[in-house]
């Protein structure tokens, strides 16, 4: 049996859409871990102290990305926000900074609950209003629900109440596979993101083109986590000087979305935190990960 | 003798030293002082011991803080890591050499490190290998070599005595156990702008546009085309990109992202149903190969006896696999601005399809769910079609009634998914 | 205490956070009907501009060329918005949550430095109860500034703001032309009670003040409004693209967040130069700087910037003057990174 709780619908504004500097669009999975962890923490300062966060999963209802593209452009261009001037009246230098306006449904799995719901959903629903979220703005939602998820009709149920949507889940396996079989992860990547035309020609002469991807499915590069670059230590100018720092950068692996109804197992949407410090892997993963049948 | 390569960058030097020295109003004799002048200038003695100098000047890295800010100013990184199939573009699991930053006026120093010399092996690449072949090359009679080795080499270490990162780079906390490690998060620079080229050469190869121009006249052509759609541009120093790093400079400061974006089901996009979704919006072309695939799971089934349970969860899969891109384009149909139904386009769509598809009945499909049956049974029947329609195999022709009951129960199992 | 011990790196998250302004069009009789009301679309305009910018002294000079250039065709493709025929009123629609917590950075290195802030904060809360600053921000809601140029020329502006959160419901109307944007000296019981809501919440005696505001302004039948621009960092080099882009949000011309903030914390009047200049109200900005100027009004050459009073604010001191103390907490409650490794 699990313990769900279900934030529906937060709409999330100039949230980051720079997920990693290979992508843009939805923001990292790290971010959405993140700010579950960041409400696991305002419990932890309650009196809901003892509520544990195992896992979580993203639901996106709708995404509006702050790009344009004019007629006849090949590529976006990023629409920028003004910057104010600097000491001298002067506009400073831009940086580019990619934002989105969002809606998404939050599943969380919980532990240890405890007996006053009403007031745990009530703090959920006030922490949640004055939090940030992806580095966006929470203008609203709607309001918290505990939902106990003990057999195949109530996970249905769920997953029915989080359409229109798309769920994000990992498919490292695919990139993997390639990266086994020799290439580099750059081609393991683009492999399953570029469309391929092929031309045929029959015996009248007759030519058709046709186009296709390596993968069916919704399959798109997605940020996982963090690899660190440097060894664990201390810097001049950290956030704080009591944590280990060190230098790291962002990981990209392929995902899918798809339509929660293609889920049957909870736990294949779930992510939660995962550390491999032997390879210096910080990373969201999967409770169970998804290969192919 | 000096290797050709060093020789022709030294005289590359001279000849930009002497375009700029040179006008229209200049002499013959100024000329030959000029000329004899940079000969001194730029022959290897002379021009040494100055660039082993100014190397300190500049730094390698892998992760340049001025991608994260242009006035971040922070350690410099050189990351080592190990290559692994673990299925994640990250530094170590792409081969790319690095970034430089620093005195854009010893930037030569540079050039001269990443020389190739007759042997395909770099300058700096002798030099960290202490090759007997570099210091023969780089013996000069005036300074000892060692002096210009550790001189050249300064430009992987970095002078700072202690690692240093900045407010203006993006810090995340990342749980470690009951604890955190602090991560500043960096860009690759080399990756990424190795991920830019590898997606230039798809763009602007001359084999590319070949085939894209045979595309475009609908001929035929050997080869395929492959094409990354969506790409954003994201620019890097604005006008000055040589203030964020070499690599940056050569690549006009811009880079390129690849979409992450959700399916975005646009209403317009998809035409509403005249008479029946099944056979106006349900092509079965699409699907052929999700029916072959389903077709060999039943000859297998059929071959090694029905009690296999792994064959039998492979066609289980592949039956669902079906139902959900049907669902998938259910859910095309609902984005239409609810409604839409109630056209007189649409007035030959049976009730229950209205009920099914229109999102104006949003909330009397949950409540009442007499239509659903219908619904069950028309997509079953679509399935049966389909699949007879797309599998031309004479001796499979037809699927038994216990494979037809099957697929009904498996429709029923979907529900859910049809509500 | 020293200088050296402001934190190397210190944030604030923004206190006052808006939504975007979404624009709807209707009629001045029946505005308050949702019915009559309907979400203002871009157009897109093909504009044949005349020349108009200085020219070069060798086409100036030069009649044939003069003639040529003056006849080309300067044509511009441009996004703009108007109201329908039948309309003569624009309503824009946003909402605003105040939070609390200025006295907590989101972000900050060093542990004594984070101790005096935050008991210099605390002293402030605890002396002025933010009463100041919420009633500039509350006056910015009733004279309606947000509207930015949609305000000018108008006959009537209709502010209605509501509050979202708890059991209150309180809600106001405000006439917006009543109360001007040079000062904030009004002293309207209304605004008063909106500014006392604000306070509370910016000090941390409610959890947090969600508004929803309605702005009706009546500016004449099929007139034009004018939602934000796009700042598109164009990459494409293509030729023929769109010289003005707006923005819009699901096919609703829109007004930008940033823009509706700006307008609301415009109430720095206690910059140096603003008795002697004419320029009313800046917005709260760590040098004062106001972009259509051009000119930042903080110089820290004046001693009056953002940096030098926070510095000595944060260590303990007691500023001089009130209002910098005033100026310097409307900094915080906008949120920035303020370390002293990041300045500049």
């Amino acid at each position: 049996m699990k313990n769900i709780l279900l934030i529906p619908q937060i709409r999330i504004h100039n949230a980051n859409a720079l997920s990693s500097p290979y992508t843009i669009g939805f923001p990292a999975m790290t971010a959405w871990l993140g700010a579950t962890h960041a409400l696991e923490r305002k419990l932890k300062s309650s009196e809901f102290d003892e509520v544990r966060f195992k896992s979580m999963a993203v639901v996106c209802h709708k995404i509006e990305l702050q790009t344009h593209r004019g007629e006849g452009d090949y590529v976006h261009s990023i629409i920028g926000t003004g910057n104010p001037l600097d000491k001298n009246g002067n506009r400073p230098s831009f940086i580019e900074e990619a934002r989105c306006h969002l809606t998404v449904s939050l599943i969380i799995e919980c532990e240890n609950l405890g007996l006053d719901y009403d007031g745990l959903l009530e703090f959920v629903n006030n922490a949640l209003r004055v939090m940030k979220c992806a580095g966006g703005d929470v203008l609203e939602a709607q309001p918290a629900e505990l939902i106990e998820v003990d057999d195949e009709a109530t996970c249905r149920k769920l997953l029915r109440r989080l359409m229109p949507g798309h769920c994000l889940i990992e498919r490292r396996d695919l990139m993997a596979q390639e990266m086994e079989a020799g290439q580099d992860a750059i081609d393991s990547l683009l492999d399953y993101l570029k469309v391929t035309h092929r031309s045929d020609i029959d015996e009248k002469e007759k030519v058709t083109w046709e186009s296709q991807r390596k993968e069916k499915g919704w399959i798109i590069p997605i940020a996982t986590g963090f690899h660190g670059i440097s060894e664990p230590g201390h810097a001049e100018n950290q956030r704080d000087t009591e944590t280990p720092h060190r230098f790291a950068e962002s990981v990209v692996t392929l995902g899918e979305f798809v339509m929660p109804y293609r889920i049957n197992d909870l736990d294949h949407m779930l992510w939660h935190y995962h550390t491999d410090l032997e390879n210096n892997l910080y990373l969201c993963q999967q409770n169970r990960a998804t290969t192919e049948l | 003798m000096l290797d050709p390569e060093i020789q022709n960058f030294l005289n590359d030097r001279k000849e930009i030293w002497l375009k700029k020295k040179i006008n229209n109003k200049t002499s013959d004799e100024e000329m030959a002082e000029l000329e004899r002048q940079a000969s001194d200038e730029f022959s290897l003695t002379a021009w040494l011991p100055h660039a082993a100098v100014r190397a300190k000047q500049l730094s390698l890295v892998s992760h340049p803080g001025k991608f994260s800010h242009p006035s971040a100013k922070i350690s410099s990184i050189i990351a080592k890591a190990e290559r692994a199939p673990d299925g994640f573009l990250r530094t170590g699991n792409v081969s790319t050499g690095l970034d430089v930053f620093g005195n854009a006026a010893a930037m030569d120093v540079h050039k001269f490190l990443t020389i190739v010399l007759s042997d395909n092996k770099t300058v700096l690449a002798h030099l960290e290998d202490k090759t007997e072949t570099i210091e023969k090359q780089l013996t000069i009679p005036t300074v000892p070599f060692e002096i210009i080795e550790q001189g050249l080499l300064a430009i992987k270490q970095d002078d700072e005595t202690s690692t240093k990162t900045s407010e203006k780079v993006k810090q995340v906390y990342f749980p470690v156990g009951d604890d955190y490690h602090l991560l500043s998060v960096l860009t690759p620079s080399n990756v990424m702008y190795k991920l830019k080229e590898r997606i230039n050469i798809m763009r602007f190869s001359e084999e590319a546009k070949a085939v894209r121009e045979a595309k475009k006249k609908n001929h035929h052509h050997e080869n395929v085309l492959s094409e990354i759609y969506g790409l954003t541009v994201i620019g890097f120093g604005g006008t000055k990109p040589q203030n964020i790093s070499v690599l940056n400079s050569q690549n006009g400061g811009a880079a390129y992202l690849l979409p992450s974006m959700p399916p975005q089901l646009e209403a317009r996009k998809t035409q509403p149903p005249k008479s029946s979704f099944f056979t106006n919006t349900l092509w079965v072309k699409p699907f052929e190969s999700d029916f072959q695939a389903f077709h060999k799971a039943l000859q297998r089934l059929a071959a090694e006896g029905g009690n296999n349970i792994h064959n039998r969860r492979k066609r289980d899969y592949l039956i669902r696999n079906i139902i959900y891109q049907v669902v998938d384009r259910l859910w095309a149909v609902r984005y239409i601005a609810s409604g839409w139904s109630d056209s007189e386009r649409c007035q030959q769509l049976p009730r229950e399809q209205k009920i099914w598809l229109d999102q104006q009945y949003k909330e009397s499909r949950e409540e009442n769910a007499e239509w659903l049956d219908s619904i069950k049974n028309e997509l079953a029947l679509w399935f049966i079609n389909a699949y007879l329609k797309l599998i031309n195999d004479k001796e499979a022709q037809g699927l038994g009634d216990e494979q037809i009951s099957h697929i009904k129960k498996m429709v029923g199992e979907c529900e859910e998914a049809l509500i | 205490m020293a200088k050296n011990n402001i934190a190397s790196v210190l944030a604030f998250e923004k206190k006052l956070v808006p939504s975007d302004g979404f624009m709807y069009g209707t009629t001045w009789a029946k505005r308050l009907e949702n019915e009559a009301t309907s979400p203002l679309k871009l157009q897109e305009k093909s504009v044949r501009g005349t020349i108009s910018n200085r020219l070069k002294a060798a086409i100036k000079n030069d009649p044939l060329k003069l003639n040529a250039e003056v006849e080309k065709p300067n044509l511009q493709r441009v996004d703009s918005c108007a109201l329908g025929t039948d309309q003569d009123t624009l309503k824009l629609h946003f909402t605003l949550k105040v939070l609390s917590g200025v006295e907590q950075p989101s972000a900050c290195n060093n542990k004594e430095f984070n101790e005096t802030y935050s008991q210099a904060a605390r002293q402030y809360i605890e002396a002025e109860g933010f009463t100041e600053l919420a009633k500039r921000y509350a006056s910015n809601i009733a004279n309606a500034r947000f509207l930015w140029r949609n305000r000018v020329g108008t006959e009537n502006i209709e502010v209605h703001v509501k509050v979202l959160n708890g059991e209150s419901g309180q809600k106001w109307t405000f006439d917006a032309g009543s109360f001007s944007t040079r000062n904030f000296d009004s002293t309207n019981a209304d605004v008063e009670a909106l500014s006392k809501e604000i306070a509370k919440a910016l000090s941390g005696e409610a959890d947090f003040l969600l508004l929803e505001i309605n702005a009706y302004a009546q500016i004449g039948g099929a007139q034009d409004v004018y939602p934000s621009e796009e700042l598109v960092l164009d990459k494409s080099n293509s030729k023929g693209g769109k010289s003005k882009i707006l923005y819009h949000v699901n096919d609703v011309a829109a007004m930008h967040s940033q823009k509706i903030g700006n307008a609301l914390r415009t109430i720095d009047t206690w910059y140096p130069e603003h008795d002697e200049i004419n320029v009313g109200p800046i917005a709260i900005e760590p040098y004062g700087a106001v972009t259509n100027l051009g000119t930042a009004y903080r110089n820290p050459k004046a001693k009056a910037d953002f940096f030098t009073l926070f510095d000595r604010f944060a260590c303990g001191e007691t500023l001089d003057d009130k209002n910098d103390e005033h100026y310097v907490m409307a900094v915080l409650v906008r949120g920035g990174v303020f370390g002293a490794s990041g300045k500049d």
